[in-house]
């Protein structure tokens, strides 16, 4: 049976949690809020860490993370859902609530969350954490995909009308041309660019990065969401993908901050056939460090599975 | 015509049969489609193959109004029935099954998928309203709610399906439930308690000669003929198309095969068992390796456009601007500008001049030469080239100069949309937007032909690799692109230098995959020759070109240069001498691509 989530908006950093589930990677940003809770919060903190690119801030966030007595599981993606199932412990009488942090997350284990909330059986919230990062101009040409596909089978969807056209909702992001390239891939029938606003360094890469494809955009076919509120760009996703499921099928790819992947995933936790997309990087893309910023603050979402605000959908 | 760019891209796929039909211009191509007999069409992306499969179901033929349009009616003795297909579809297909695949899913969703299409193609013929203003029916038969009813019923019972609605829309959404049902399956849901539906196993052949039973029975028309026509057939699972494929084998003269697939499949099936071009099917090429064999259904293209704008009678030399290629085609040697730029580069390149001196061809004279003059036919020869090595380098060195206002005109277009109708249809209607007769200058359209060239960069760019070494299909086009760019500018001079390439026999499948990829996103164009058929699996041996869309960015000329082996570009190119790799071929039996 699937649930649906009620979604609702975080302010700050909630400590009255009983799980933080973080990752170990070569960004500083990710041992950011794990250190945090650990010194905040009396919830238990499970960490999973990834099987390549051990650079950058690897070593450092590892032994940072092990100063303050936090383990890391060595987990490789495909075994992450079994491994979040684990960490999970039962709460009796009351919603299991458990912070996400998705800073340094990858996309596929985002997913593999939602979906452990659309699948859980018992009142659990979900509160996903994104911690910004320091703007870094990073000159990101172009450059290889090395697989481009739904970001897990679960949200693969499938469309009960493959005879509809196709509406393509493209998430911006920094990589030059990439979108555009993805667009003309999959030949959508319809394209709408999903612009993150919310900082005007981030503003002015993204935009150069995606220049051709914003320049050559019809009016109202660029939509603006606010990066730090997270909840009106649910809002906003859900009216845009309900709307055009009216008549086509509707993919979602969510290039951009990670907290618009999670935006996607709740939303298309609510259907059954919009397909969220994840493009992984080919071999000649190089990791880029990415540091906490701290004058920008944690940006959250809350998503709450068979509880009181939520509903059953099958 | 629409599609006025990336953001509602001209996609026949998107449309529906009529909308496909109201700009419809037949070619050679359609009209060997509309044979009775099974066909392959095989062309690059773009290349109009889902258009012309679109334009034999009957909800298309009946509006069409083309001039040739009672003549292909009247030729046509089948109901053409689409199976569209996509990415996005195919990625769902994949992503059902689970890893042990003990329920075959994807299988069950693509029959379901063709049986929909069998169906909807049923209640039109059988009822839908004819569209008033000139449509000309089209194999419609007569058929009562009650019989129609009944035979629903029939197709519901050999189907497994469960009606809530009469008649062959309640067939249509049953099916459309099923798709619901194994969407839920897939996640896990199950309806009964652990069983596995029977009609998971539904083999999609025999299922639909079944309903053409009913269909004939309930009617009363008699043996009809009837063609499946499956879009993008590499996109089908691979069991799927392998039975579409042994399908173009069958003597049931009651059911024909269209298939459309892009020029490279890995797996095609090319053994002594497998279907034969000529014999047991029509194989219908989109791809057009000499440019002008493109030009008049190019030409005819852009001027329905010019006559949607009220633009009757008007070819696309006379929207555009011509550029110095577009002198090309007088039989007159003095043609001042370009003599102008060829004796320019005499003086700058001595290559040239020698050249020109060992052809006896003086530019300072001021004679005229007849057009059957050797140093004419000469000079006509050299010029193209000339023309771009004098625009794009001096002296043996790039020249630096931004866009030197070769790459525009119509010679020019039409050569780098390669006969392609999206890319034509696309960059047209940018250069048509505020047409008002006057010509579109050589700056506008640089700028459309030089976004097309970015937009097909970062669509190569994004074909994914999956588990091909390197750095993908430009990974591979650019040293080519770089090769070829070196022997046409500072290399010295050669009025044949080589612009083609030849895949060696040794190389391996990393890279003939790769190139397969760039091949079906018409990124490279075969060059067959004269008594080879188009190629569909295998690489090696054959030839190819750049497309001419990469010429401006390249800086190539538009017309094809003879031929060297692959190995010699990529180690020429001095590039990585790990690419020797790309022609050790591994020890893989069987593999021939």
């Amino acid at each position: 049976m699937r649930n649906v989530p009620a979604v609702s908006p975080v302010r700050g950093t909630p400590f009255d949690v009983d799980l933080l589930i973080g990752s170990l990677g070569f960004e500083a940003r990710s041992r950011v809020l794990p250190l945090l809770y650990a010194s905040e919060s009396r919830c238990r903190i499970r960490l999973a860490s990834f099987e390549s690119q051990r650079v950058l801030s690897f070593e450092e966030n590892r032994a940072r993370l092990a100063a303050a007595g936090l383990l890391v599981d060595e987990v490789c993606e495909a075994d992450f859902g079994e491994w979040l199932s684990r960490a999970m412990p039962v709460a009796e009488h009351r919603p299991l609530r458990v912070v996400v942090d998705v800073s340094s997350m990858s996309r596929y284990r985002i997913a593999e969350c939602v979906r452990f909330g659309c699948e859980y059986q018992m009142p659990l919230e979900m509160v996903f954490l994104y911690q910004p990062a320091q703007f870094r101009h990073t000159q990101r040409g172009p450059s290889t995909i090395k697989s481009l596909a739904p970001v897990s089978r679960y949200f693969a969807g499938l469309s009960v009308d493959p005879e509809l056209p196709l509406s393509l909702l493209m998430g911006l992001g920094y990589e030059a041309d990439r979108a555009l390239g993805v667009v003309e891939f999959l030949e959508p029938a319809t394209v709408y660019c999903l612009f993150p606003r919310g900082g005007q360094d981030y503003e002015d890469s993204i935009e150069a990065a995606n220049r051709d494809l914003v320049d050559s955009a019809p009016l109202g076919r660029v939509v603006n969401y606010e990066f730090g509120d997270p909840l009106a760009s649910f809002v906003m996703l859900n009216s845009m993908v309900a709307g055009l499921r009216r008549y086509s099928r509707v993919s979602i790819v969510p290039f951009g901050p990670k907290i618009f992947s999670v935006i996607s995933l709740l939303v298309s936790s609510l259907y059954g056939d919009v397909t969220v997309w994840r493009a992984s990087d080919g071999d000649d893309v190089a990791p880029v460090d990415r540091v906490a910023d701290p004058s920008r603050a944690v940006v959250g979402l809350s998503a709450s599975w068979f509880s009181s605000e939520g509903r059953s959908r099958t | 015509m629409s599609g006025p760019s990336v953001f509602e891209s001209f996609n026949a796929r998107a449309l529906e049969p009529h909308q496909v039909a109201s700009s419809f211009i037949p070619s050679e191509h359609y009209d060997a489609l509309a044979r009775r007999q099974h066909s392959l069409v095989v062309g690059p992306r773009g290349s109009g193959k889902t258009t012309l499969l679109k334009m034999l179901q009957p909800q298309a033929l009946e509006v069409w109004r083309h001039p040739s349009a009672d003549r292909v009616r009247k030729s046509i003795d089948f109901t053409g029935v689409f199976v569209p297909s996509d990415i996005t579809w195919e990625r769902q297909l994949q992503s059902l099954d689970p890893s042990d695949n003990t329920r075959p899913l994807a299988h069950a969703a693509f029959t379901t998928h063709v049986l929909r299409a069998l169906v909807s193609a049923f209640e039109f013929r059988a009822g839908h309203p004819i569209e008033s203003g000139g449509s000309k029916p089209f194999r419609r038969v007569k058929l009562s709610p009650e019989r129609q009813a009944r035979a629903a019923q029939e197709l519901a019972g050999n189907w497994q399906l469960q009606l809530s609605i009469d008649g062959f829309a309640g067939v249509r959404h049953a099916l459309t439930a099923r798709l619901a049902q194994i969407r839920i399956l897939s996640m896990g849901g199950d309806s009964d308690s652990g069983s596995v539906p029977a009609w998971l196993r539904l083999p999609f052949l025999e299922a639909s000669a079944m309903a053409l039973d009913v269909f004939e029975q309930a009617t009363g028309t008699g043996r009809e003929r009837w063609a499946l026509l499956f879009d993008e057939l590499e996109l089908a699972p691979k069991r799927l198309r392998d039975e579409l494929f042994q399908s173009l084998r069958s003597v049931e003269d009651r059911l024909l095969f269209k298939l459309s697939m892009s020029p490279f499949t890995k797996d095609f099936p090319d053994d002594h068992l497998s279907p034969m071009a000529g014999q047991d099917f029509g194989l219908i090429s989109l791809s057009y390796p000499n440019k002008e064999s493109s030009y008049e259904f190019s030409e005819a293209i852009v001027q329905q456009m010019l006559k949607e704008k009220g633009f009757d009678s008007r070819g696309l030399s006379d929207v555009l601007a011509p550029s110095i290629l577009d002198a090309g085609n007088d039989a007159k040697f003095n043609k001042n500008r370009q003599r102008a730029i060829l004796q320019r580069l005499a003086k700058n390149d001595a290559g040239f001049a020698e050249h020109l001196a060992s052809k006896r061809i003086d530019l300072e004279k001021p004679a005229t030469y007849s057009s059957k003059d050797p140093r004419a036919i000469e000079v006509r020869k050299v010029a193209h080239v000339a023309i771009i090595r004098e625009a794009f380098a001096q002296n043996g060195e790039p020249r630096a100069r931004k866009n030197p206002g070769i790459y525009h005109g119509a010679t020019a277009l039409f050569a780098i949309v390669e006969g392609n109708p999206r890319w034509l249809i696309g960059m047209m209607t940018e250069l048509l937007r505020g047409f008002d007769g006057a010509p579109v200058d050589a700056a506008r359209q640089s700028a459309e032909i030089q976004k097309a060239t970015n937009r097909f960069r970062a669509l190569l760019r994004t074909i994914p690799l999956g588990d091909l070494p390197g750095r993908g299909a430009l990974g591979i086009l650019d040293p080519i692109g770089e090769y070829f760019k070196n022997a046409v500018l500072f290399e010295r001079f050669s009025s044949d230098p080589p612009t083609t390439f030849v895949v060696d026999s040794d190389a391996n499948s990393s890279l003939t995959e790769t190139l397969g990829r760039a091949l079906n996103a018409g990124a490279l164009v075969y060059v067959p020759d004269k008594d080879s058929g188009i190629s569909v699996s295998s690489l090696r041996g054959k030839r190819f070109r750049l497309s001419f869309l990469l010429a401006a960015h390249y800086c190539l000329p538009l017309q094809l240069g003879r031929s060297v082996p692959l190995s010699r570009v990529m180690y020429g190119a001095g590039r990585d001498p790990g690419q020797k790799g790309l022609f050790d071929r591994e020890r893989e039996g069987g593999d021939d691509a």
